[in-house]
């Protein structure tokens, strides 16, 4: 039992009835400072589910927001819920949407990790850890 | 038959001499710098770096070819890719044994950009800042540095935390390489830049 707990803890994805939460990520940042949060909602099933919000004791406040170009500009907004359209993938990534993580409590280097919550309107709350890392590709 | 030889012989001088030009002109094509965008080279522009010391921008980099970014450090997704960028530009540019290029990255929010959150930023990303600086400036010559360079930021969305309001920009997205004379040459996408290109024109610049 305690082998395949180990075994699930060492994956980094994590698991909910039909839907799956992969590759959680999020860029380094400063205490007091913001970051972005990164990762795939896996849908596996016949129905469509919505992320509703996003919760973490890592900052003082976590949004999703989606990156937006005009003309040459560009800029970030909130967004409300996410629709997870069923068997479909959806993804946060650099220059789309992110979830935004404001005001850190402490700094998250290279190598560090957080937890977060996703909170969906039917598969209830999902529990993750994303790895603090820099891409070597954006 | 002897005017049939005259006229192959004239063909043949002919596409020598063709293929001579063509191969010049593709020869000074590829090893042209391209051209001047912004003139920077009699600005001098007041600025403070990570460790609060005091920048003449684009002076004190007179000499040095100049990679730079334009970011606000409370960005979590456009500008750290931007430094992402430099920085992996940085390391290609390292193993190739080439040292006569700086890297910097441009705070157009000075306001909450201070030396030391800059400093922070590096810090928790692993930048050596002993080529790559981060500057910041008094608001309105940070402004003028950022018109002539055509960068452009305004308050965008706000949140409020704890009671107090913190704003995000909607600005430029942007990356350019300046000449060992101060000369913007090349402009780019800060946060998408094709770093195989940045490489090339930084070797045809500097």
């Amino acid at each position: 039992m305690y082998f395949l707990l180990l075994i699930i803890s060492l994956l980094n994805f994590s698991y909910k009835g039909n839907l799956e939460i992969k590759d959680a990520w999020l860029r380094p940042a400063g205490k007091g400072m913001n970051t972005a949060l990164y990762f795939k909602i896996v849908n596996t099933s016949d129905r469509a589910d919505t992320l509703l919000s996003v919760s973490s004791s890592a900052a003082e406040l976590v949004q999703m927001h989606e990156t937006f170009k005009q003309g040459d500009m560009m800029g970030m907004r909130q967004v409300k819920a996410i629709a997870v359209d069923a068997k479909s993938v959806f993804e946060f990534k650099p220059g789309g949407f992110h979830i935004m993580v404001l005001n850190l409590k402490k700094d998250l280097k290279i190598g560090a990790s957080a937890e977060f919550i996703l909170h969906f309107k039917y598969a209830g709350s999902i529990r993750i850890k994303a790895k603090v890392k820099i891409p070597e590709d954006n | 038959m002897c005017l049939h030889k005259k006229t192959f012989y004239r063909m043949k001088k002919k596409i020598f001499y063709d293929i001579v030009f063509l191969t010049i002109v593709a020869l000074a094509g590829c090893s042209q710098k391209p051209p001047v965008i912004h003139d920077l080279s009699k600005a001098d522009y007041v600025l403070i770096d990570q460790d609060s010391s005091v920048v003449h921008f684009p002076k004190d980099y007179r000499g040095k070819t100049v990679v730079i970014g334009f970011i606000y450090t409370h960005c979590p997704d456009i500008c750290p890719m931007t430094t992402n960028n430099i920085r992996l530009v940085e390391n290609e540019l390292i193993k190739e044994n080439i040292g006569d290029v700086t890297y910097v990255d441009i705070s157009f929010d000075p306001e909450r950009d201070t030396p030391s959150v800059l400093k922070e930023y590096a810090d928790v990303r692993g930048i050596n800042t002993d080529n790559f600086h981060f500057l910041t400036g008094n608001k309105d010559v940070t402004k003028s540095l950022l018109k002539q360079c055509n960068v452009y930021a305004m308050p965008g969305d706000t949140t409020v935390i704890d009671g107090y309001t913190t704003y995000y920009f909607i600005h430029t997205d942007r990356i350019s390489i300046m000449d060992k004379e101060g000369r913007i040459r090349a402009e780019y996408k800060g946060s998408t830049a094709n770093r195989e290109e940045l490489i090339k024109d930084i070797k045809k610049i500097r």
